[in-house]
């Protein structure tokens, strides 16, 4: 990236590269050893030429050949809907061309403008309305995507407030558990109704 | 005035003997000593599983959650209750935060087949309370009441709330006294559940 304001710096990529003539170049060269903008520029060329170096260069292939399936079996039998397509074809531009020559020689050409005006409506028509499709396409393709994720995440915390649930009704009663337990506890061991002491 | 005193006299001894006749305290026909034994014992049998304090303790030991009290009902019996829990069971913490289908169904099988021994136990306790319990009339009744301690997340299916043995005691005595099987003591004490 050049970066500083010498005029100058053209010449140092032309320099870089060898590209300059011999007067040039050592016209340069004298610039370079007052402008130390034009040296660092010439720093970071040579630096970015010497690591272009080093990537090995790719052999570009000669020839790229697509490879299909093969082709289903022949089957004689079957009517060829090809050659009658390009029959067909063939007679239906014939036949046009004979009737614009046989309009041509009747009328005159109709205006051209209004043709074409409406070949670029219908394309912007078109484009506008691909673009439309589009659009709402991948509207709702997000909208059904968020609609699933609140879905799935409100599944996710249902489930996990009822987990939580769970936990704090069976720590409640737990607790209610350790205190009926030291009570009892209490009551064994500091009364005389305690087991193993007879009164 | 002889006559005035000596009726003044008569008033006055029969106040006195009136007010000894009132401030005198009577036993209760069964004793609060003699509802503690059998306090005493009934929680020694369960509690010694709890608290480890028996040596022969099984692998899989109820736990008293509630200790025995017992009272007299004057005309009907003798009335014992207390609460267990049939089993220890883990409930839900942080740590393990979701009690599966296949641990609420083993703690449900261990309840299951606690509830059997359990049963013998408190049979075997009404028949004692009858042998202990000398002071009470012999037309009344023993009854053993016992709350059963579980976590709402447990599986309650065929397993009581509260379980009530009642037995009378003279038949009770009568069979202890012609030394008959388990079986037909069992057959003296009827059961309830809830």
């Amino acid at each position: 990236m050049n970066t500083h304001s010498c005029e100058k710096s053209d010449l140092v990529r032309d320099y870089a590269f060898d590209e300059l003539a011999p007067a040039e170049r050592k016209s340069l060269e004298q610039h370079l050893t007052g402008c130390s903008d034009c040296a660092a520029e010439l720093d970071r060329l040579r630096l970015t030429t010497a690591v272009l170096r080093v990537i090995p260069d790719q052999e570009v292939p000669r020839r790229i050949a697509f490879v299909s399936d093969a082709p289903p079996a022949r089957r004689w039998f079957v009517p060829n809907l090809g050659f009658a397509s390009a029959c067909v074809l063939a007679a239906a531009i014939s036949f046009s061309a004979y009737r614009f020559t046989a309009f041509s020689n009747a009328a005159p050409a109709a205006p051209v403008a209004p043709v074409t005006q409406t070949a670029q409506l219908s394309q912007s028509q078109i484009e506008q309305a691909v673009t439309k499709a589009v659009s709402d396409a991948v509207a709702k393709t997000h909208a059904d995507d968020v609609q699933m994720t609140d879905a799935a995440l409100k599944a996710v915390e249902s489930k996990y407030a009822q987990q939580q649930n769970q936990v704090m009704v069976a720590a409640q009663e737990y607790l209610d558990l350790q205190k009926k337990q030291l009570h009892t506890y209490n009551t064994l061991y500091n009364s005389d109704t305690r087991p193993g002491v007879s009164q | 005035m002889k006559p005035l005193a000596l009726i003044t006299l008569t008033a006055a001894l029969t106040t006195i003997a009136t007010a000894a006749t009132l401030g005198a305290s009577t036993e209760p026909v069964v004793s609060l000593s003699a509802l503690r034994t059998v306090e005493t014992f009934t929680n020694e049998k369960f509690a010694t599983e709890t608290i480890g304090l028996s040596r022969n303790v099984s692998g899989d030991p109820w736990d008293l959650v509630g200790t025995a009290r017992g009272t007299w009902l004057p005309s009907y019996g003798a009335i014992f209750t207390f609460e267990l829990s049939l089993v220890t069971v883990t409930p839900p913490s942080p740590f393990h935060p979701v009690i599966s289908k296949e641990e609420i169904k083993s703690d449900h099988d261990r309840k299951v087949a606690k509830l059997v021994v359990f049963k013998d136990t408190m049979r075997d306790l009404v028949v004692r309370a009858a042998t202990s319990l000398t002071t009470l009339p012999s037309d009344e009744s023993i009854i053993f009441e016992a709350y059963f301690f579980s976590f709402s997340f447990e599986d309650r299916n065929h397993l009581p709330r509260r379980l009530t043995m009642t037995a009378n005691r003279q038949k009770l005595l009568d069979a202890v006294a012609r030394k008959a099987t388990p079986a037909e003591l069992a057959a003296l004490i009827e059961e309830r559940e809830e």
